[in-house]
This record gives C-alpha cells, structure tokens and sequence, in this order.
C-alpha cells in the first residue's frame, strides 16, 4: 500500500510529492509504448492495410491506454493490453470506414510516397489475398501468424472463445485460399 | 491440418518488412503523456461501484476495517457561537445565507469538519487562463464538511470507486500565505490511514472580487467559493487517530448495484447466480481485479455467436458450443463498458451437426467419427 503524506496546497500547482509521482507514471508509460510502438504501428498497418490509418489508430490508441494507465496492473502485460486497445482502435476505425478497401495509386499522384504496408501486402499472392477477409477474419490471421501468438493467446486478447477463434481462422484460411489464383487446383495452398 | 498456405503465412509474414512507427508517432506519445491524462469525469455522489479513473495516484488508500481508537488525552475543541461579531454558521447555513444575500459583505464565521482526500493526479490543461479561485482540478477534495465525514475518498479495495460528502460541504479558497495552512495539507497518516475528519472553525467572504478573473463558465462557483480569512480553531488533537489498520473489507456491504441485466446476458432463462464475484471464483479463462458484476445461466445456451460453425479440421461437419454462460461486466482498457463471456467447464460441450456431443470447449471430433 502507497501512502503519501498531505502537502500544503496551492490552489492550481500540484505538492512536490504528488508532481513526481505523477512525473515517474509518466515516464514509465512513455517507456512501455515506445517499446511497442513499432509493433502496435506494424499490428495496426496489416489490419487497416495502410499506414496512414494505421498511424491515426495507434494514436487513438495510445490516448486510450495513457487515459487507463491505471488500470493496468501488471506492467509485463503492457503487450497484451496494449494489443487490445490497438485492435479495439482499429476496429473502431474499419467501423467507421464501412469495410476494408485497398485504393490503388496512380502512376502521377503528385509525388506521394507508396504506402509502405500496401507495398507488402501488394508484394505476394497470399498477402494480397488478407484483402478478401472479414475484419474478425483478418485479425485472427494476423495475431496468430504475424504476431506468432497462440490461438489462446489470440483468443484472450480479442475476449473470444478459443473455439470461435479457431472456426475463424479456418474460415479465413479457406477464403485466403479461394481468392489465391490457382489455376486448376481451386481451394489448394501455395 | 498445416498446409502450404499456412506454412507460408507462418514463415513469411512474420519476416515481411514492415515500415517502423513514423516519427510522428513518437512525437505524438511524447504529447500524449505531456497532455496530462483527464480526470475522473464527474463526481461519485454514493458509493456506486462503478469505476472511474484517476491517473498518476501518489496514494492508495483503503476505506473500512474497524480500527481501534484512542481517545486518551483528547482536547475538546473550543467552538464559540460568534466570532468577529459574526455568528457561527454550519455549512449549510451559510451556503443559504449567502444565496440570500444575507451576508454582510459576504461574511461568514462557517464551523464544520476539516479533511483532505486530495492524491497525485492532475488535469488536462485548460485552453483559456483558469481564476485561482476555481480551484480546478480540486474542487471537492478538500474542505469543510458539515457532518463528521470526509469529503473525498478513493478506495481501491475493489476496482477503483470515489465516494464524496454525503452532507453538506465546500471547498474554500485558501490562500499559500495564510497563518495556519500547513497544519490544514500537513495532517499525518495514522497507521496507514488518512488523517479522520478535524473540527474546524473559519471566517471567511464569498463574492471575492478574483471571481472576476474567473472563466465565464466558472464565474458562479468562484463568487460563491468562500474565501478563507482566518482559521479560528483547527484542532487536530481533539479526533481520534486509527489504529492499527486490519484488513480491509474485501467487498462493500451491500454490494453495489447490477452492471446489466438478464437481456444482454443469455436473455429469459433461469439464472444460477446473479451478482458480484471474483474471475477467479467463476474459473474463468482471464483475469480480472477485485469483483466483477456477473450472471451465470443455471441450464446450458448456446455460446457460439454465429450459431453453426465449420469444424475447424475440415471434417464437413459443423458445430455448436453449449454450456452455462457466464457474463461478466466488462471493465478492462478498451473495453470499459462491454461484456466478457465464458462458460462453465463442466456443464460446457460441443454439439456437431450429426447429434454428437463431446465435453468440453474444443471442436475436436473424437477418432473413428466420420
């Protein structure tokens, strides 16, 4: 149990002993995200298939989990928490968007950079067939395959039955495979 | 069953180079984490159970334990009935007195019940110059109560959950220069507990002419903020100190009130259980801290949300999951307000498309079924 001793006030400064507590929370939450800021970014880019959205919902997640700092208890689960306020931001966003759609650039666009994320997923035949999934289809790939988490590790970070979660991942499979151009061995693998 | 396609997905994906967080984004969490968080929104007016938020807390405190007390060498505190020609009002009385305009230059002599439940915490900065007399950010957790009872108090025995004043209180301006406001923010913990509510004695003004430097939005409450002028009697000594704290109280009694209801859970059936436990008590796959409010079906319901689902090892054949549900009022980050389900191990079962049944959650077909 922490315990601090009352400080004179002043009306609109906080006491010193509240300041540096409130100055250490900071620093350690700085130090957790930016550990997991280039995973977040890349978590966020294969679920939105861009990087624009997906640094807008890494931001947006990042105001969530430094507004509920508090409520993380064990600090070696920043990750997994983390995860979660990513996904929940990019579904927040896909729910805004209506549905996933890759735009294809134009040859003159005026001097915009090629969006790093469309460039790999564009870059092979079953990245590019992710497209074809449903949101809830395309987080369960990515988590398991990308993230390497186990389909219980997956299952626990997006609050779903691992039997849901692994039905998922055979449906999304199986779509992946039907948008995949297989000449004369429809629903084969690579 | 492993295929090519997963095999790839499993080796190349992992290993696909994917553009590192832009520096914006590192700015951002920089702004994010300079910005200072949002305090709790709104005040918790009863003990609600809901949970509310205060980041950056310097101090946690536990509220309940029955603790012995000493009141050996008590000085019994010396309220008059009138002070500078002023009558000694309670709280209320003066707050009404003021409404009315019956104050003399605003004047009042107020005798009440002096704490601080103040902790670490701090607000995002206003845009616009903020008057002192707003006494942003800590308004209500500080001051003068009516009744012997704190003002403010954040207890994290079980989830996070502000309870404030139930009688008639006020936080007053005090200024850093006036003779006595040491001993006001410098009452000692006692055996880890907060320093117990201390009788009080002020003379003090409302309609301070700094009202005028409040914001407009603000302009009543600084007019109606008494100022401090004078700490008449502030007797410390005269309350007793806790004790040698025992544990807390695990849960309040009686609990706080249902998160939902039966509609968002498993709908019109019969319920085993309806109330607040631990994650741990309903043998759920996660966890979560302290209670959670929750409902659990006394028969088994159908948990699979879509209803037919293709067996995942490409058998043909499709199943549902049964099982007694359980519900769970969701408060984890991202996810405040949602639900969480699960389901009781031993009454949970597969059922497939064919009339099998097979214990458990895992749609796995047992060998030799077709």
């Amino acid at each position: 149990m922490i315990v601090t001793m009352g400080v004179p006030a002043r009306q609109h400064v906080e006491g010193t002993l509240d300041a540096r507590a409130s100055a250490e929370a900071r620093e350690r939450f700085i130090r957790m995200a930016e550990r997991e800021l280039d995973r977040a970014y890349r978590l966020a880019g294969l679920l939105l298939g861009n990087g624009a959205d997906a640094e807008d919902a890494v931001g947006d997640a990042l105001e969530r989990a430094w507004r509920d700092i508090g409520r993380l208890r064990d600090t070696e689960r920043f990750q997994a928490w983390f995860d979660r306020i990513v996904v929940n931001a990019c579904r927040d966003r896909l729910r805004r968007r209506g549905r996933i759609r890759f735009v294809e650039l134009e040859g003159q666009d005026g001097g915009r950079a090629p969006d790093a994320f469309r460039a790999v997923l564009d870059s092979d035949e079953a990245f590019r067939a992710m497209a074809a999934l449903s949101s809830d289809e395309r987080e369960v790939v990515v988590l398991h395959f990308w993230a390497d988490l186990t389909l219980e590790s997956v299952a626990e970070r997006l609050g779903q039955p691992v039997g849901t979660v692994k039905s998922r991942l055979h449906r999304a499979l199986g779509r992946m495979r039907d948008a995949l151009p297989m000449p004369g061995h429809e629903g084969a693998a690579l | 069953m492993t295929d090519d396609l997963e095999r790839h997905l499993r080796r190349d994906l992992p290993t696909a180079e994917l553009p590192r967080a832009p520096d914006s984004l590192h700015v951002r969490l920089q702004a994010v984490a300079a910005s200072e968080p949002r305090q709790v929104a709104g005040r918790a007016v009863r003990r609600t159970g809901r949970l509310r938020l205060l980041i950056g807390l310097a101090a946690i405190l536990v509220v309940g334990g029955a603790a012995a007390v000493s009141y050996v060498g008590l000085r019994r505190p010396n309220i008059p009935t009138t002070v500078d020609g002023l009558p000694v009002m309670t709280v209320s009385e003066a707050v009404a007195a003021h409404a009315a305009g019956r104050l003399a230059d605003g004047r009042a002599a107020i005798r009440g019940w002096w704490s601080n439940g103040q902790v670490g915490h701090s607000c995002v900065p206003s845009i616009e110059p903020v008057g002192e007399l707003e006494l942003r950010c800590q308004d209500g957790e500080f001051g003068i109560t009516e009744l012997d009872e704190p003002i403010f108090v954040i207890d994290m025995s079980s989830g996070l959950v502000t309870y404030e004043a139930q009688g008639p209180h006020l936080s007053p301006y005090v200024a850093n220069e006036l003779e006595g406001i040491a001993d006001l923010f410098g009452l000692p913990i006692v055996n880890g507990q907060r320093y117990p509510p201390v009788p009080i004695l002020v003379v003090g003004h409302f309609d301070d002419p700094r009202a005028a430097q409040c914001r407009a939005a603000a302009r009543q409450i600084c007019l109606d903020r008494l100022v401090v002028d004078r700490i008449v009697e502030f007797s410390p000594e005269s309350v007793p100190t806790p004790g040698v704290t025992v544990p807390p109280t695990a849960f309040p009694d009686p609990p706080p009130s249902p998160l939902f209801d039966a509609v968002a859970c498993a709908g019109d059936v019969p319920y085993s259980f309806v109330g607040w436990t631990t994650t741990a008590a309903l043998e759920l796959p996660y966890d979560r801290p302290g209670h959670v409010f929750a409902m659990v079906t006394k028969d088994p319901v159908l948990l699979t949300a879509d209803g037919w689902e293709d067996d995942p090892n490409g058998s043909g054949h499709q199943f549902q999951i049964w099982g007694p549900k359980i519900c769970i009022a969701e408060e984890a980050p991202g996810h405040q307000g949602e639900m969480g389900f699960g389901s009781v191990p031993a009454g949970t079962y597969v059922l497939w498309d064919d009339g099998l049944r097979v214990p458990g959650s895992d749609p796995v077909r047992p060998l030799g079924s077709s």
